[in-house]
């Protein structure tokens, strides 16, 4: 195997781990429950950082399986789906989350161009994006057996339920 | 939205708390004045009253967090990367096959299995080196396992004719097959040097 194959994965779960963080930053910020200690410009300019971070680690992630020569992944199955010979759903999922991803950050910096409505329409296809990059994880296959990968999942998911709950159920604090 | 800069209001503005109630209130008119008249500009100069006030606004709040948040992502990618690394090449089989140690024939490795199905291969030996390796047996219930196989088993074919043993790198997206694969193989190069019946 290829130094682009353990690449591939490694920027795979940490592009995750960012866009939960993303997540996670930005509903607490949308739920208002920032805290005292730290202004919600840190939450906000975190979250947008994250984000941002979060893409970058995607598109290497992309990058590097295309490299791959073992992987038998072409440029274009990247870019469309469903177009993959190997684990067709898996990389078509993939990469309907990559551009959500990609709507979802690429529309926050010129968010004044948006109506709001349609700036939150967006956004909020973060959330539906996240569950299709843990589809495509444990799809994938190849570091589904892992008992790490499993309990960072675990761990992940239960992080971003507490903000979800507040956000979702108006337990705002502050 | 250009906003006047907020001033807090009596007891609660720490710059005005310590006077007399007059004192105060003077002093936070002339605040609020100040203020206005700021914003006045800023909207005038079409810049922001911060700025205008001679004060510049922090671009980024969140800096050392941000450059932390960087840190830990290349950090971890790094760390990642060189333990998968590791985890696959300490599983590997590894054994070394000096030349002219093979017997000639054909030998035919154990049968390995795993979560997708058996493997088992067969080599050739000729003039103490491995001339040729086939699959007998790959995963091959379903119709992704038999596409993963059609691409792996060539790869891992001709990377044991160039290791000439059982250290070889496992094919990307088919990290089951090469396993069982290398288990097999290795068998069927024990039995090659006579530490083994052979088949």
């Amino acid at each position: 195997m290829t130094i682009w194959w353990y690449l591939t994965r490694s920027t795979g779960i940490v592009a995750t781990v960012l866009a939960v963080g993303s997540i996670v930053w930005g509903t607490r910020f949308s739920a208002r429950a920032t805290g005292t200690r730290l202004g919600p410009n840190w939450w906000l300019d975190l979250h947008n950082w994250l984000g941002g971070l979060a893409l970058a680690f995607t598109i290497a992630h992309v990058a590097f399986s295309v490299l791959d020569s073992d992987s038998g992944l072409r440029f274009v199955d990247a870019l469309i789906p469903g177009q993959a010979k190997d684990s067709t759903t898996a990389v078509s999922l993939g990469v309907v989350a990559t551009y959500a991803f990609v709507l979802v950050v690429g529309t926050s910096w010129p968010r004044k161009r948006f109506g709001r409505r349609v700036w939150r329409a967006i956004h909020l296809l973060s959330l539906p994006a996240i569950v299709l990059v843990g589809l495509h994880t444990f799809q994938m296959g190849s570091d589904a057996p892992s008992t790490v990968l499993r309990a960072l999942t675990v761990g992940l998911v239960a992080v971003m339920l507490y903000p979800l709950g507040l956000r979702l159920f108006g337990l705002r604090k502050s | 939205m250009k906003t006047t800069p907020r001033i807090p209001v009596g007891s609660n503005n720490p710059k005005v708390a310590h006077l007399d109630p007059t004192q105060a209130a003077a002093q936070e008119r002339a605040a609020r004045a100040a203020a206005a008249r700021i914003a006045v500009q800023a909207r005038a100069a079409g810049t922001s009253p911060t700025k205008a006030a001679g004060r510049t606004k922090r671009k980024h709040p969140a800096r050392r967090s941000r450059i932390a948040a960087l840190a830990l992502s290349l950090v971890g990618t790094g760390a990642m990367t060189v333990d998968m690394f590791h985890a696959d090449h300490a599983s590997a089989v590894t054994v070394s096959t000096a030349q002219g140690s093979l017997k000639k024939g054909s030998f035919t490795g154990a049968v390995s299995s795993n979560k997708w199905g058996d493997v088992q291969v067969r080599i050739s030996v000729a003039g103490g080196k491995i001339t040729g390796v086939a699959a007998l047996k790959t995963p091959d219930h379903r119709p992704k396992s038999v596409r993963i196989n059609d691409r792996a088993v060539p790869l891992l074919k001709a990377e044991v004719l160039t290791a000439q043993s059982a250290s070889i790198n496992n094919v990307s997206g088919a990290t089951y097959t090469s396993d069982s694969y290398k288990v097999s193989l290795q068998s069927a190069i024990d039995q090659a040097r006579g530490v083994a019946t052979a088949a």
